[in-house]
């Protein structure tokens, strides 16, 4: 009897629901409807009378505009899977109402907290859902349709139950159902936190069962959304076109005990067309086999670009890009990323930038460049992996401009289908090792001499901050001012003009290597333009004042003109006489030159009206400000800090009337002069011996903390004859190439023994292991130590020349 | 008492770590320039890359900003990820959508994900402005949504002195502040993580959690 009650009564409110909804879309518009599950009764839906469940929204069939507002800081259990489709310009919205926490769905073990199916037009935000199985939020569809327009924002998906047995399955998953014609279409994720989940996405988009082509005309965009504790995938596109992956973080995803679904990765996408993933973190990838990485352009896609990434401590590589199936992947990109300490547990050698073909599979078009990368691998692997692919048909296939920082010394093991050039390679430890086609080298020398590389460097990079090895994530990715990365990459055609940190390339003659472009000269001025205030004040933010007579008041900002938006300079003057020092201390200077300027105008006549520097290690100098009703320049150059600070100002001792004005102050660090590109090649381990003939530079020291002693005939590699540039850490000899010749790239041009033919008059340098020694010829040479002496005995050496362009 | 006050002292219980402590006399004479609906400032410039600014010389202390150097030294002696955002920002849901404070946390929260809590603490100051009683409702959800109820956060009135202590010209804008109370970068716009991790790397003293 009971029971048979509150059957009728459902049925009663069911109808009473279905009333208030026909009623309220009597009126031809859009209508709100409320749910709020704290409630003990049942209502129809209104703001006045919510209903107080799911079913009941999702029994229903709703219009265009209509939005489902569940209230915040309110549980609901069950699935919401409302009925109906939006139209362009009106889509159906579930939201939230109310303050406090996101309304949360508790779908336990139904298959979605929150579900759709061949519906279009939804919108989706600000809603928490808990559980469900094999999904958290499912939009999906089965019929020759296209299902267009989904916008999930805000969204916290998480604790989806199950475990994995297809991939079709986590936490937001937007695809058409397996082997149906369906296409998804016009697609934005913004802002889910998705997590914890034993099935197998984070959040996914998928546009089409087939891969070719990608049918859908809107753009897919996952962006600003967090994906972590994932037994699979993180973030993927597949079959898409115009997908834009950016500004997401994805960390400790592929926690899978097995890989009988798949091998995951972090963020990546596969038989995507026109494709950027951009802006992303990736970290603490997992996997239980292969893969593991963080970003990866995968089989069948098309022109797909990943920029702008950081991806570090992954299990697997940073970057892979995959040919497989038969099928080509075209046009990938891969630039100004950083990668750091990857290749955290890799039995498959993967490496940090991963390209692989299978199953007649194929790439045409590869280029990898600018990308700066601390490959710190747990097993000895490379960090360019390129072996035994198809990289085949008309398009590039290059990896230039990088930057590989070496834990171990291994840098790449690729054939030679993939051209290598404008690298900078640095070894922390170990021999550097390169093997490229068929060829094996332990020496930048030898490397450079098999022609491999023509404007290769081996170099520390001299990148800010050099990190420490191995507890701690390696984070140093800027350039310092006398980085031998600095304009010595070479211009690509589908470069974008700017580097990983935003900043303009070239800075220089040419583009750096690596993902940080050097900016020369930063200003050190805190408040240079006086516009912090917001409004005329005195002793402007940042500076101080000082006055003889206690007239600080004398120094204030002042607008240029009335209006919405006012801009600002800092001004001398009052109507007395005054002695006034607007000044700023600038400390933690590193020793240098540096250069003082501001834009002035004066009315004249003051007894001192000055920019002065002092306080910097040398003399106070100042600079007249001349009199001028219009703004001048001033300059005060080659400022020699050696204090460690400097202290910079306008000074003016005054009569009442007479005044000043200065704006835009610049305080920068000269560039020091490039030193000469030197490469430094191994000599001996601290403790041994370095063994050479002739004046050498040589190197002592380890992890970016050296000396430099220019020594003949060789020496012994210890603390006793260097100093001890960095306590407690085991260092090392290396020789060099800086005093003598002049800063230009070697190209092979005979064994020793043979003849170096050439016309003109040519400098030669001939040697081997960074041991060289330099005559000028005209008409070619022998090679041998007849004509130049001998450089590396009991060594085989060559003769180079100069190249002359890249 | 303006309206601005009683905003913030209202949230001053709502949210647990907002200063709200009388201000000064000579700073309850300034104007605090907020304009009906509107920031005190605009959004910066940079939609896709940080911009490092020198604006702040490294090593600069915070210490002589006024309330916001008592309320940051509340959080402890740590180093302090310290945000200025503009909670009023919505997703447009379009391709091209402004929104940088949103992007900006989520990169901030990884970043509070990487690091131990007792060497980093993430701290944020809300620049949007104060004009309608809406807002409250607005903030409770904004940090109801984004992870961020336990976070201390500068509301109002005293949100917008932070502001103009630390010269902010645009949202979002970042300071990484040592254990020192000296500030050791500050960022303009949008800053990726790996620019945070450089600045904090160079820090020294400040571990990640362990892998």
């Amino acid at each position: 009897m009971r029971i048979s009650s509150i059957a009728v009564e459902r049925r009663l409110r069911f109808a009473l629901a279905i009333v208030a909804v026909l009623v309220l879309h009597s009126k031809a518009y859009a209508a709100d409807f409320y749910v709020d599950c704290s409630l003990l009764t049942d209502g129809v839906g209104t703001a006045d009378a919510p209903w107080n469940n799911l079913a009941t929204p999702s029994a229903l069939t709703f219009m265009p505009g209509d939005v489902i507002a569940l209230k915040r800081g309110t549980t609901c259990v069950g699935m919401l899977a409302p009925l109906g489709s939006g139209e362009p310009g009106a889509p159906i919205t579930i939201g939230a109402y109310g303050s406090g926490g996101r309304p949360v769905i508790v779908a336990a073990e139904r298959p979605a907290a929150v579900a759709l199916f061949n519906q279009t037009h939804w919108a989706i935000r600000d809603v928490e859902t808990n559980g469900g199985n094999p999904h958290g939020l499912h939009i999906s569809g089965d019929t020759a349709a296209t299902l267009s327009y989904f916008r999930i924002s805000n969204v916290s998906v998480h604790d989806v139950g199950g475990v994995a047995t297809t991939k079709q399955s986590g936490l937001i998953d937007i695809s058409p159902a397996p082997g149906a014609a369906t296409v998804v279409d016009d697609v934005v994720i913004d802002g889910a936190t998705v997590f914890n989940t034993e099935q197998w996405k984070g959040i996914h988009v998928g546009c089409a069962n087939g891969v070719f082509p990608a049918r859908n005309p809107g753009r897919i965009i996952i962006r600003n959304s967090r994906a972590s504790n994932i037994a699979g995938d993180g973030i993927t596109i597949y079959a898409c076109s115009n997908g834009l992956i950016e500004n997401n973080v994805s960390y400790d995803i592929g926690t899978a005990s097995t890989a009988a679904v798949g091998t995951p990765n972090a963020i990546w996408t596969w038989a995507c067309a026109d494709c950027v993933v951009q802006f992303n973190e990736g970290f603490r990838s997992h996997s239980p086999a292969r893969d593991g990485g963080i970003f990866d352009i995968d089989w069948g896609s098309s022109r797909t670009t990943v920029q702008y990434n950081y991806g570090h401590d992954a299990d697997g590589y940073c970057v892979a890009i995959f040919g497989a199936w038969g099928l080509v992947t075209t046009n990938s990109i891969v630039r100004y990323n950083i990668c750091a300490n990857n290749g955290r547990s890799d039995p498959y050698l993967q490496g940090d930038i991963y390209l692989k073909t299978w199953d007649g599979g194929w790439l045409d078009g590869v280029e990898i460049y600018n990308n700066t990368i601390y490959w710190n691998p747990a097993a000895p692997s490379s960090a360019l992996v390129n072996r035994e692919n198809s990289l085949v048909g008309t398009g590039p296939h290059f990896f230039k401009n990088n930057i590989i920082v070496s834990s171990t010394g291994a840098f790449v093991s690729a054939d030679d289908n993939l051209t290598l050039d404008h690298n900078l390679y640095w070894a922390l430890d170990g021999a550097p090792v390169w093997e490229y086609g068929s060829g094996w080298w332990n020496s930048f020398t030898s490397f450079q001499s098999a022609a491999v590389e023509a404007h290769g460097l081996y170099a520390d990079p001299l990148l800010t901050n050099t990190p420490d090895l191995p507890d701690r994530p390696l984070t140093a990715f800027t350039l310092r001012p006398d980085s031998p990365a600095i304009d010595r990459g070479v211009t690509i055609s589908s470069m974008t003009g700017h580097d990983f940190f935003g900043v303009l390339t070239p800075q220089g003659n040419a583009v750096d290597i690596g993902a940080s472009e050097y900016e020369p000269a930063m200003n050190l001025i805190v408040n240079p333009s006086f516009e912090f205030d917001l409004g005329t004040v005195q002793t402007p933010y940042g500076w101080s004042t000082w006055s003889s007579a206690g007239q600080d008041y004398a120094d204030y900002t002042q607008a240029y003109a009335d209006g919405d938006s006012p801009t600002y300079y800092g001004a001398h003057g009052v109507p007395h006489s005054y002695d006034v020092f607007t000044y700023q201390v600038l400390p933690g200077l590193a020793a240098g030159s540096y250069q003082l300027t501001a834009w002035v105008k004066s009315s004249g006549g003051q007894s001192v009206a000055w920019m002065e520097v002092n306080a910097y290690g040398g003399a106070k100098r100042t600079v007249t400000i001349p009199a001028s009703s219009t703004w001048t320049r001033v300059t005060l150059s080659d400022i020699a800090v050696a204090a460690g600070q400097a202290r910079v100002g306008f000074y003016s001792i005054a009569e009442a009337g007479q005044w000043l004005a200065f704006d835009d102050v610049s305080f920068t660090r000269a560039a020091p002069p490039m030193p000469p590109p030197t490469d430094w090649t191994f000599c001996a381990p601290e403790g041994g011996v370095c063994a050479f003939t002739g004046t050498m530079e040589v190197r002592y020291g380890a992890t970016g903390s050296f000396f430099v002693k220019t020594l003949t005939n060789g020496t012994a590699c210890t603390n006793a004859v260097f100093g001890d540039p960095a306590p407690g850490t085991p260092k090392q000899c290396a020789i060099g190439t800086l005093s003598t010749p002049p800063p230009m790239d070697w190209t092979f041009c005979a064994p020793e023994g043979g003849v170096c033919a050439f016309n003109g008059t040519i400098q030669v340098r001939y040697g081997a292991n960074g041991s060289f020694f330099f005559k000028t010829f005209t008409e070619g040479t022998a090679c041998t130590n007849q004509v130049f002496g001998d450089p590396a005995p009991d060594v085989a050496k060559s003769c180079s020349l100069p190249l002359t362009g890249p | 008492m303006t309206l601005l006050a009683k905003l913030s002292g209202t949230l001053s219980i709502v949210l647990p770590l907002v200063f709200s402590a009388p201000l000064p006399a000579a700073a309850q004479a300034e104007r605090i320039p907020i304009v009906a609906g509107g920031l005190l400032t605009g959004s910066c410039s940079t939609q896709t890359s940080v911009s490092v600014t020198a604006a702040v010389t490294p090593g600069h202390s915070i210490a002589d900003s006024g309330a916001t150097s008592k309320w940051l030294s509340a959080i402890g002696s740590k180093a302090v990820l310290l945000s200025f955002i503009d909670t009023s920002e919505q997703s447009t849901n379009g391709p091209d959508n402004p929104d940088m404070s949103r992007r900006l946390l989520v990169f901030i929260r990884s970043v509070r994900t990487q690091h131990s809590t007792d060497a980093l603490a993430v701290a944020l100051v809300d620049g949007s402005g104060w004009s309608k009683s809406e807002d409250v409702e607005r903030l409770v959800n904004f940090r109801s949504d984004n992870g961020l109820v336990d976070t201390p956060m500068l509301v109002g009135a005293d949100g917008m002195r932070a502001m103009r202590e630390l010269g902010v010209r645009c949202l979002p804008t970042t300071f990484l502040v040592d254990r020192d109370a000296r500030i050791t970068a500050r960022w303009e716009g949008l800053v990726l993580p790996a620019t945070i991790a450089n600045a904090i790397a160079a820090q020294g003293h400040v571990r990640e959690v362990a892998r």
